[in-house]
């Protein structure tokens, strides 16, 4: 489609809503927040029921800034405002005119009985247009077991039907099919590139400093890009705008601090949230002299801080940081090995929020995103250091405009400069002799998209959720392009100046969603999407690590295009007591990217997409899930069954192979019961599944005395399967207004079953001189992580 | 003037170093035996075959084997060993030659098809041909021409360790800028207490000269690539001696200096990498990019343009000829 048609198209889209305008209509508008805190309420329903005609509602959910707006014609309405965990606003209110009324909501926790799992209302998941997605409220993951007794926003998203963990000790996860490079990872807009800490171990979210967790798998609207598989958008609280409040807790080898409160009460708040392991401390004087962590650093810490400033009723601002570092190193007893790995995160956002009318909401934001990767590395006389890193400047403003009750618009522009550092290497092989590797210069890219979307209630049974993205991506100078032979040597190279485009992308990107109503308990959903992504994760290693490098589509790597088909049935029973959904979904994958078999080392000298290889990939699979939402005994119960294969001209042959990551079974079970509402409760979660696959040794041969192994078809073989059951207790041991202690007890893998991290194969050779007799037998090791790990927190909050 | 040293594996001493790293991690990490149950598995033919300036074509057939499969000296007799294939080399001059058979110190497992007649010559391309259990196979490959080193020396392999009796050698080379290369080198030592039957070749095996294309550089050799086979029929001590990395005074080292084309070389570099680090289980493991046309075959057909020198402990060079 030509970029005309696409803007053409792009303001008639926006402007279909005017010819639905209907005149005698007011509006009620305001803000929504949390009463003891000040907090933005982002998900709060606001429901106008007519009193001359119940049957006839019209309502809204809060923006992520806790901005509502209904636009109803004149009368007398009953106001219903509904957020799970908070009590209901219920009140009568005549609308002559337009009204601005702002909100706070009184905590339901001290009158209620229930666990919440999900910040929804209660018959969200069937009244939603959203096919998959999910929102997980930071006291829900707060609850479940984790391990060492830190709360994880990503091993609590692996829960979900369609997300997949890659296992323990890998930071990666997989939705539905999609590579980890395809899951955007935003922090208060800004993206982040690497979201583990400890190799994966543990996230970098610190769940203090969140305030809730939302997942789109599927359906993806058009206000969100960039990436082909799913967005993972995690809010961090914006600082208490009433009272000073400290939350902290001391664990095994954690111990974390929140400091929140208001620079101006009512009008402008803070937030300051560090988190650091001590364990590199506590176990020097245990250490042997030799051991290679003596005296090594091994830790990692990150700090979170927010402000918040209420300017006036139109006008908001927040500010939001984020830094974090992993520091790793070790040494040999002889002193000759040494090794130190590091890498930082560090996001920075700003954002202004501006109520033009009540009908318009304006969010204005500016991002900043960096992650950088080195190592150094000591052998003897052979010295090593490997950097790389990716920098993100990003420029968005989006309207909301509900110009009647029927429509919720959005539309808006976002640009992202990228800078990209995929390889900073040095070497020294000798006293005094330095060897120049190639230093590979930054790529630079231009990420600019416009996009509108539109949730659009066409009747009481049907909502329509359709959006148009467009983008236009530029990869820019300065930038070398080399040019190869037919034995990889360069012939030619070919230069473009600074700003200079190198090659440029425009791509089309429609979003639709529907549901259809069957009854108030039950709906079918329905969602096409056509997904591009313009910047590339290409992982070496089997599984997922901080060297993997990114980078920006080029003229040899084509963005990558996703196709994906979901079907949904949702469906309540006992009064939205119990969800259930089943998921079906399909995706076809293009230009899915993978190095090349048999990498030579003089490489290095070349571009690095001239090591890559581009191939296509198939997805399809069903989800299951159960929910039960209240009560003392709440949990819930996902299945997935899942099918996911690639196929590279260059790589196995030609033949289709099993991703790496195609799970047949994925069972998620997590249940908690309160044995005393808000006293104390325990929680259970268990997890299944299929294991992953792998390319494994089938035979071996020599050649020139050498011991050659052959394998078998990529991703041939499958590692036995991963399930673990954890179980916390969660014990608040005192809780006034002013100040609240608790324990959490944490047991992690309770059935110390040993899961396969990786397989590893080893030849033991056994030689009788003498009689010239010997024997070369090769023997199989499954390497486990974590065995049974009890853990003990305390936390408090004054 | 460059020193590159072991550059070429400087990625999977990353690798490896994460993966150490990792295991130190895991306080309570553990590992298990496990039995694998592979899909099933037909033995192919090997071919290693190889052909030098001056020298016959040495072809030697074997079977591949079963991963789990123990091989001891009965398993060689019985099944390793290809013994009734015909086996025959032309040359682009059109010299053709039956191999045969026989004895041959020069083979890892000591029997090897011999040219009778023919010898290698620089320049000069020359296909193979082997017929066995009713299928047939064939690759070509090229002798190029052979080129001189400038020099070589024993070199310090580190200022940590005792440089008074662990060495290394280094050789300096100026590359051709006129055209591509692809170099290999190997070791023999000669020593009171062992010599050496088959050349070792250190890591990297083969590397071509994209990196340091017209210009001089030197280049460590360790005897890293030693196996079983060179030490087979070794007592235990000489074993023991043979396997150490670096040279000790006293040790006459010989140095082969090789050319070969660019199929011989896609293989030696896949070969060499893969047995360096085909197990690790980080890494996504890469075929062995074989030359030979057939079904179920596996090995190469490589033709090396050689040139030799010897070296003694204290720098002194000289030239080395068989």
């Amino acid at each position: 489609m030509g970029k005309r048609h696409s803007i053409i198209l792009l303001i008639m889209y926006c402007l279909l809503p005017f010819m639905q305008v209907q005149g005698q209509r007011v509006t009620l508008s305001g803000t929504v927040r949390d009463a003891t805190n000040g907090e933005s309420l982002m998900g709060a329903y606001v429901i106008l029921t007519d009193t001359a005609r119940p049957q006839d509602k019209q309502g809204c959910v809060t923006n992520q800034a806790g901005f509502y707006s209904v636009s109803v014609p004149r009368g007398t309405y009953k106001m219903t405002i509904n957020y799970l965990s908070f009590k209901t606003i219920e009140e009568f209110i005549a609308l002559e005119k337009s009204v601005k009324r702002d909100f706070e909501l009184e905590s339901d926790i001290i009158a209620g009985d229930e666990v919440i799992i999900q910040g929804e209302r209660a018959d969200h998941n069937i009244a939603s247009a959203d096919v998959g997605r999910m929102e997980m409220k930071i006291e829900a993951i707060k609850a479940m077991p984790a391990l060492m007794g830190e709360a994880d926003v990503i091993k609590s998203i692996q829960m979900l039907p369609g997300v997949m963990s890659g296992g323990e000790g890998n930071s990666g996860y997989y939705v539905r099919g999609g590579g980890t490079d395809q899951n955007l990872v935003l922090l208060d807009e800004a993206t982040v590139y690497n979201t583990s800490h400890l190799f994966g171990f543990f996230s970098i979210f610190n769940a203090d400093a969140v305030k809730n967790v939302d997942l789109v798998k599927s359906g993806m609207p058009a206000y969100y890009g960039g990436r082909a598989a799913s967005i993972l958008n995690v809010y961090q609280k914006e600082g208490n705008l009433k009272k000073y409040e400290v939350d902290g807790g001391i664990g095994l080898i954690f111990s974390h601090l929140t400091v929140q409160g208001p620079f101006k009460k009512n009008k402008a708040s803070f937030l300051i949230s560090g988190r650091r392991t001590y364990a590199d401390l506590l176990i020097q004087p245990f250490l042997k002299p030799q051991s290679p962590l003596k005296g090594m650093k091994f830790y990692f810490y990150d700090l979170n801080a927010k402000f918040n400033i209420i300017i006036n009723d139109k006008h908001r601002l927040y500010f939001g940081a984020y830094y974090g570092t992993d520091t790793y190193g070790f040494k040999s007893s002889s002193g000759m090995t040494k090794a130190q790995f590091m890498w930082s995160n560090a996001t920075a956002s700003a954002r202004w929020n501006y109520i033009i009318s009540p009908k318009l909401f304006l969010n204005t934001s500016t991002t900043f995103s960096y992650y950088d990767f080195s190592t150094e590395m000591g052998m003897d006389v052979f010295k090593f250091k490997l950097g790389s890193g990716i920098r993100d400047y990003a420029l968005k403003s989006e309207l909301t405009w509900m110009p009647t009750p029927k429509h919720n618009i959005r539309f808006g522009v976002h640009n992202v400069f990228h800078q990209c550092l995929p390889g900073q290497i040095a070497a020294q092989a000798g006293i005094d002799n330095d060897f120049p590797f190639p230093t590979q210069k930054p790529y630079f890219a231009n990420e600019l998209s416009i996009y509108a979307h539109d949730e659009f209630d066409i009747s009481r049974r049907w909502k329509l959720n359709m959006g148009l993205r467009y983008t236009n991506f530029m990869h820019l100078g300065a930038f070398t392009r080399y040019v190869l032979d037919d034995f990889g040597t360069i012939s030619d190279s070919i230069f473009y100046r600074p700003g200079e485009i190198v090659s440029q992308y425009n791509r089309v990107e429609p979003r639709l969603s529907v549901r259809f109503l069957i009854d108030s308990m039950t709906s079918l959903k329905a969602s096409a999407t056509l997904n591009h992504q313009f910047m590339h994760q290409i992982s070496m290693a089997t599984i997922s690590l901080p060297t993997d490098v990114w980078m920006p589509s080029t003229d040899l790597m084509k963005p990558q295009m996703v196709m994906q088909f979901s079907l949904g049935v949702f469906r309540n029973f006992y009064h939205n007591m119990f969800e259930t959904y089943v998921d079906l979904y399909y995706k076809k994958m293009y230009n899915l990217a993978e190095y090349r078999d048999g990498l030579d080392f003089s490489v290095l000298m070349i571009n690095p997409d001239q090591l890559y290889t581009f191939g296509q990939g198939w997805s399809a699979g069903a989800e299951f899930f159960v929910k039960k939402a209240r009560g003392r005994f709440t949990g819930f119960i996902g299945y997935t069954l899942g099918f996911t294969r690639r196929q590279f001209d260059e790589l196995n042959n030609g033949n289709p192979f099993w991703a790496k990551y195609d799970r047949r079974h994925d069972v998620s079970i997590s249940l908690t019961y309160d044995i005393l509402p808000h006293k104390l409760s325990v929680s259970a979660i268990w997890v299944y599944q299929t294991g992953n696959t792998m390319t494994i040794p089938i035979g071996y041969y020599f050649y020139m005395g050498s011991y050659i192994t052959e394998f078998s078809e990529r991703n041939e073989y499958r590692m036995p399967p991963y399930h673990r059951l954890d179980i916390a207790v969660n014990w608040t041991i005192k809780k006034t207004s002013k100040f609240e202690t608790g324990l959490n007890f944490s047991i992690y893998n309770v059935y110390n079953r040993k899961n396969p991290f990786f397989i590893y194969l080893e030849t033991n050779t056994n030689i009788d001189a003498n009689s010239l007799n010997f024997a070369i037998e090769n023997k199989a090791f499954q390497m486990s992580l974590f065995p049974i790990i009890p853990s003990v927190t305390w936390n408090f909050k004054f | 003037m460059i020193n590159i040293g072991l550059f070429g594996s400087w990625w999977g001493r990353v690798r490896m170093g994460m993966s150490v790293l990792m295991a130190a991690l895991l306080f309570g990490a553990c590992e298990t035996e496990i039995d694998v149950d592979l899909p099933d598995y037909g033995s192919k033919l090997v071919i290693e075959g190889t052909i030098e300036n001056g020298q016959p074509a040495i072809v030697t057939l074997t079977n591949s084997i079963p991963y789990f499969q123990e091989l001891n000296m009965e398993y060689i007799q019985n099944n390793l060993l290809v013994q009734d294939a015909e086996v025959i080399v032309t040359s682009s001059d059109g010299e053709r030659d039956s191999l045969i058979l026989q004895f041959c110190p020069d083979a890892p497992l000591f029997l090897a098809y011999v040219s009778p007649n023919l010898r290698g010559r620089e320049n000069t391309t020359y296909t193979l041909t082997v017929r066995s259990k009713g299928k047939e196979y064939h690759a070509t490959t090229t002798i190029p021409h052979t080129f001189d080193i400038d020099s070589a020396w024993f070199s310090h392999l580190s200022d940590i360790l005792n440089k008074d009796t662990m060495r290394t050698v280094r050789i300096q080379l100026t590359d051709d800028p006129a055209e591509s290369s692809y170099y290999s080198f190997a070791v023999k030592v000669a020593c009171p207490k062992f010599t050496d039957r088959l050349w070792v070749s250190p890591v990297p095996v083969a590397f071509d000269d994209k990196t340091f294309s017209g210009i001089t550089f030197n280049f460590e050799l360790e005897r890293y690539g030693i196996t079983m086979l060179h030490t087979l029929g070794m007592s235990e001590a000489q074993s023991e001696a043979a396997k150490r990395l670096t040279f000790r005074p006293g040790d006459t080292v010989y140095v082969k200096c090789s050319l070969m084309d660019y199929n011989s070389y896609r293989f030696m570099i896949t070969g060499g990498t893969e047995a360096i680090m085909g197990t690790n289980p980080f890494l996504n493991p890469a075929p062995v990019v074989s030359n030979i046309e057939g079904e179920n075959v596996l090995g190469a057909w490589c033709g090396f343009a050689s040139t030799f020198k010897r070296i003694f402990w204290e720098d002194t060079v000289g030239y080395y000829g068989r």
